[in-house]
């Protein structure tokens, strides 16, 4: 245990005390959150030149509230508002909408084609096609299909309550009539026009060369949709303040639970709190797996460094194999552990410095440490077997792929975890053993609470898995260091670790003539003095 | 005994590095492996230290009156062949940390000891990579025997030193052994094994093929050995009777002459041929057995 403890002090201090070291202190929180940063940094630089887009419009009454909507975007919604600039000159913070009308009455594919090409030399931004039934068939089908649906299903679920609005009309009144009541025409009856139908669009079209701007698109809808409603609602003869309670968004709000204090009184959701905590839990999650990464990983490059520069053969006079091995692994832990306790202290002094000591998840420190040496372990000896098969960096990377892809199994499955995070999927996933450390802590981080089991079956998986990992790796590691020459393959690595201990004589050579030593050696027994 | 091999064998893939070797190497002594590259030394050096392991069922390994000594025997020293040092680290830090995976209860102090032992003082706060390679392989030297190890093993200890630091380490390796340390180490300079070691072992092809005292070895082979100075060194000698072989050492020529030559003959001989500076019989040096022994089979193996 000495010389074990020995190289994992020098371990520790060869990390820990290099400028690299101090830098990737500071560096590793600001790449993780550049993408934030950028955001922030780069949020005002934003192409404020006009966007010219053409209409076709074969409505006749369209462009006229298109352009009147596109004067009213261009005086409101591109610039901030007051508040954001405490009433000083407004800044444009968005492109203004240019729109022109182009007569619909050309010939329909040399027009297209027209357009396209305007739009192709940077003229337009893009052009529309209105067809003539656009806003009598937009969602006509629908309608009626729905209508038809509610009719068949009608009225129990609906008779229990019976409120009125203010002008005298009951609810079920009011869904009679929009039930039954109204003829609304179909597509079918509409008609649609031949060139529509041959291009195979739907009524309105938008086209440009820019998938990626949909901001024109969704305002259109809008536009269109509005003008489209206001039609409709004159076409029934409703009352206006009726379709307008009628279609009244009710908001439904997400909060978290009431909790009891000690002496019994209710503690009132605090909406804000709840997203913060939940925010800090999932951010430690994320520290987990970044630390197991930056910590593991190394050390394929380490062990690698040691054996091709025969710093390894020369310790290997003094420790064994496996003491060689662990002392690496633990100086690693050590590492990682000197990591997250600094980001940790810095967080922590820094959340309560600015009053949200509360929130942060100090519950789940003690899981976390647990979670993160385990996992140190466990991909530590992993990534330290990969060095001592291999016998340059290249090879190292191909081998190190799939070892990656596996410890990053938690960002593949995190959103339905998140979303579900106690069903069947959620618990079977978190309790295999690569994904555990983050995604139980993930579990436990998030508010619906996890069984206690859980989290305790899971750290003694990840546990015994450690032992098996650090148990095979030590048979590959201890053959695989001494070896020069070419690097083991897959399936030499593969029979270091599960043949039977003095069968190395039998091994499989990769090809006649190779006379690269690669040995066997068993287990090293104790010192007999020391 | 300080190293007890018996018939141990060693193999890798096909090919057979250590071939049912047996060796004794007496406490207190010094003990010289020479042999051809590729002969089997690293891997017979390996195998005493457990790096390695013989094959199956073959054989037995006692060391320091132990069969489970290994690597992580603090009474055991061991310098590789391959030198290999962390290189960012300081010379003393290095040294240090060496010292305490072997036990050393007085770190600083052994430390400070041997540097100024091996003139190193000055290079204590250099970091490794800065050093010359003389300095850090005696650097590697000092790693090896800071723990004042009762077995030191040295796999070519003196490839790639000036004559100064040769000297150094010789000396320091003839300390080491009045101190009560048993010294066991590979090498191509046979002038070095002649002088240096109580014992010689020539391992060839995975063989012992000598092993023994030099006075031994020497005596094995016989004063069939002249040495002769001719006062003109171009005279022609490959043809003079019972002379089965000549080495050219420049002004000097070695001649072996055969089992039932007459040395007296084949001084008229070279009398008759020109002047004659310097005649004498002796016995063959180590390099020229190391030679006798491998350059057959070299030439069999070429064939082969």
């Amino acid at each position: 245990m000495r010389k074990t403890l020995v190289i994992a002090v020098r371990e520790y201090q060869a990390a820990v005390r290099t400028k690299t070291f101090v830098v990737s202190l500071v560096i590793m929180p600001l790449m993780g959150s550049a993408g934030l940063i950028a955001a922030w940094m780069f949020k005002d630089q934003v192409h404020v030149g006009d966007k010219r887009f053409a209409i076709v419009d074969r409505t006749g009454v369209l462009f006229h509230s298109i352009a009147a909507a596109a004067d009213d975007y261009n005086e409101t919604v591109v610039f901030e508002s007051a508040g954001e600039n405490g009433g000083a000159r407004r800044r444009q913070i968005k492109p203004r909408f240019m729109v022109e009308a182009v007569d619909p009455r050309a010939e329909g594919d040399g027009l297209r084609a027209e357009l396209s090409d305007r739009v192709r030399h940077g003229e337009l931004a893009g052009f529309v096609e209105i067809q003539p039934g656009a806003l009598d068939a937009a969602d006509a089908p629908l309608v009626g299909e729905r209508a038809r649906q509610d009719s068949r299903t009608s009225g129990d679920s609906r008779t229990g309550g019976d409120s009125r609005t203010s002008g005298g009309m009951s609810e079920s009144d009011a869904f009679a009539i929009l039930r039954h009541g109204i003829d609304f025409p179909t597509a079918e009856a509409v008609g649609r026009p031949d060139d529509a139908a041959a291009s195979g669009d739907g009524p309105i079209v938008y086209h440009s060369n820019n998938p990626m701007y949909f901001e024109f698109r969704v305002w259109l809808e809008g536009v269109v949709n509005s003008v489209a409603r206001e039609r409709r609602i004159r076409s029934t003869g409703l009352d206006p303040a009726v379709v307008g309670w009628v279609s009244r968004h009710v908001p439904v709000e997400h909060a978290p639970l009431y909790q009891r204090t000690a002496d019994g009184a209710l503690l009132p959701a605090q909406k804000y709190d709840h997203y913060v905590q939940v925010a800090a839990r999932v951010t430690l999650c994320f520290l987990l797996f970044t630390v197991i990464l930056i910590g593991a990983m190394p050390l394929t490059y380490s062990v690698l460094e040691e054996k091709m520069q025969r710093t390894a053969e020369v310790l290997l006079g003094s420790v064994t194999t496996f003491q060689f091995m662990m002392g690496k692994l633990l100086g690693m832990v050590g590492v990682s552990l000197t990591i997250v306790t600094i980001y940790l202290f810095v967080g922590f002094m820094s959340a309560s410095y600015f009053g949200y000591g509360h929130m942060l998840p100090r519950d789940l420190v003690t899981w976390f440490v647990l979670y993160q040496a385990c996992a140190i372990l466990m991909f530590g000896s992993i990534y330290i077997a990969i060095g001592a098969a291999c016998n340059d960096i290249k090879d190292a990377q191909n081998l190190m792929t799939p070892a990656s892809v596996i410890a990053c199994i938690p960002l593949f499955v995190i959103r339905p975890v998140m979303l579900e995070p106690n069903s069947t999927f959620s618990t079977l996933v978190s309790l295999f053993p690569p994904a555990t450390p983050v995604l139980m802590l993930l579990r436990q981080g998030l508010p619906a609470p996890v069984p206690l089991w859980q989290p305790i079956v899971g750290l003694i998986l990840v546990v015994a898995t450690s032992l098996v990992c650090v148990g095979i790796a030590a048979r590959i590691f201890r053959i695989g260091i001494l070896m020069q020459g070419q690097g083991a393959n897959l399936r030499e690595i593969i029979y270091w670790a599960f043949a039977r201990e003095g069968r190395m004589p039998s091994i499989p050579r990769r090809r006649s003539g190779d006379d690269t030593p690669t040995t066997w050696a068993r287990p090293h027994s104790e010192p007999i003095a020391s | 005994m300080a190293v007890e091999l018996r018939d141990v064998t060693k193999t890798f893939g096909r090919q057979v590095a250590v071939d049912r070797l047996s060796l004794r190497v007496p406490e207190r002594s010094i003990c010289g492996f020479i042999g051809p590259n590729g002969s089997g030394k690293t891997t017979t050096l390996r195998l005493i230290m457990r790096i390695y392991h013989p094959d199956g069922d073959c054989g037995s390994i006692r060391v320091l009156g132990a069969e489970g000594m290994g690597p992580a025997c603090d009474q055991v020293g061991y310098l590789p062949e391959e030198r290999g040092l962390y290189k960012r680290m300081k010379v003393v830090d290095l040294l240090r940390f060496y010292a305490e995976l072997k036990g050393c209860t007085h770190v600083d102090r052994d430390v400070r000891e041997w540097l100024e032992r091996m003139g190193l003082t000055d290079a204590a706060s250099k970091r490794v990579e800065a050093l010359s390679k003389g300095m850090s392989q005696k650097v590697q030297f000092i790693a090896t025997v800071i723990g004042r190890p009762a077995l030191i093993i040295l796999d070519e200890p003196f490839s790639g030193l000036d004559p100064v630091n040769a000297e150094i380490i010789r000396e320091t390796i003839l300390d080491l052994r009045r101190d009560g340390a048993t010294i066991i180490f590979s090498t191509h300079d046979m002038s070095v094994a002649e002088v240096l070691c109580d014992f010689i072992v020539m391992i060839f092809r995975g063989k012992k093929v000598l092993d023994g005292t030099m006075e031994a070895i020497q005596r094995e082979y016989g004063a069939d050995t002249l040495r002769v100075r001719m006062h003109d060194p171009l005279i022609r000698l490959d043809d003079l009777p019972d002379v089965t072989r000549v080495t050219d050492l420049g002004g000097l020529k070695e001649l072996r002459f055969a089992a039932n030559g007459d040395p007296q003959r084949v001084l008229r001989a070279l009398m008759a041929r020109g002047d004659v500076q310097h005649f004498e019989i002796t016995r063959p040096r180590l390099h020229d057995i190391f030679v006798r022994i491998a350059r057959p089979a070299k030439t069999e193996g070429a064939h082969a």
